[in-house]
């Protein structure tokens, strides 16, 4: 039998949210460095970031209520015990 | 485009004039967004066909939990790669001046190209418009051999192709006149 905190689910998700971060910035310094048109480019950064903040608020408002102290019971061989 | 990025983008030559810069066409990006587009539907349309299944039944706080973070996740790699692939289009062009071609082309995140070529040194050129979407829409290919070498320089996804390599072979004569009379 394993038994964990929920609030461990949240690291590998930080994780990859980090990565998503990271990939982001990256893209971002892309176009603005290799930009051609400013128009274009102004309006892409600002519909690429609106999404993402788009997101991110939906993600909180969903996870947010939820109690991450909850401990989970994992018996090996029977599934997961809520 | 804004001729002053660009001329700073390819170091523009004192002599040097733009004739034309191109992007591929238009329709490429159109597919790219339709198919970034399903991506989204797609968890909508599967919940839809499987709510009253039993393993879409979500009661639990651990399986809930990680349904809303593999959603959250999904979607943000998601508008990512969407993003990823408006770059891949928007940051991918080719210029053409008096002097030479040039190749500008960001390959994913981490990678960016550019070549050049001197358009004397062209020595021929073939284009082509291959296929059911490039006939309906117009965008093909473009193949330039270079004395010498074994690789070929190739405008891909480009629109109105053969009016494009008739443009390309024109200055590439012109070119070749003034080389010619430069060595005299």
């Amino acid at each position: 039998m394993v038994s964990f905190i929920l609030s461990i689910l949240l690291i590998p998700y930080a994780v990859i949210l980090a990565i998503t971060a990271f990939l982001s910035f990256i893209n971002l310094r892309n176009l603005i460095r290799y930009r051609t048109e400013d128009v274009i480019s102004f309006f892409a950064c600002f519909i690429f970031l609106a999404g993402l903040a788009f997101l991110g608020y939906f993600s909180y408002g969903y996870l947010s209520p939820i109690d991450w102290k909850e401990i989970i019971t994992f018996n090996l061989g029977q599934g997961i015990n809520f | 485009m804004s001729a002053i990025r660009l001329k700073t983008l390819i170091n523009q030559k004192g002599y040097e004039r733009i004739i034309k810069s191109v992007r591929r066409d238009k329709i490429i990006l159109l597919g790219s967004m339709f198919f970034y587009f399903l991506l989204f539907l797609a968890p909508v349309i599967l919940y839809l066909l499987f709510k009253n299944n039993f393993f879409i039944n979500l009661t639990g706080s651990f399986w809930r939990v990680a349904a809303i973070m593999g959603a959250s996740i999904y979607y943000f790699s998601c508008w990512l790669f969407f993003f990823g692939a408006f770059l891949d289009y928007y940051l991918d062009f080719w210029v053409i001046t008096n002097d030479r071609l040039l190749n500008i082309e960001q390959n994913g995140t981490f990678a960016r190209i550019i070549s050049e070529l001197d358009l004397y040194k062209i020595q021929d050129a073939t284009s082509e418009v291959k296929g059911i979407l490039a006939s309906l829409f117009g965008y093909g290919s473009i193949h330039i051999q270079t004395a010498g070498e074994t690789k070929r320089f190739e405008l891909k996804q480009i629109p109105n192709p053969h009016e494009l390599r008739k443009i390309i072979m024109d200055m590439a004569e012109e070119d070749r006149k003034f080389h010619m009379t430069q060595t005299k």
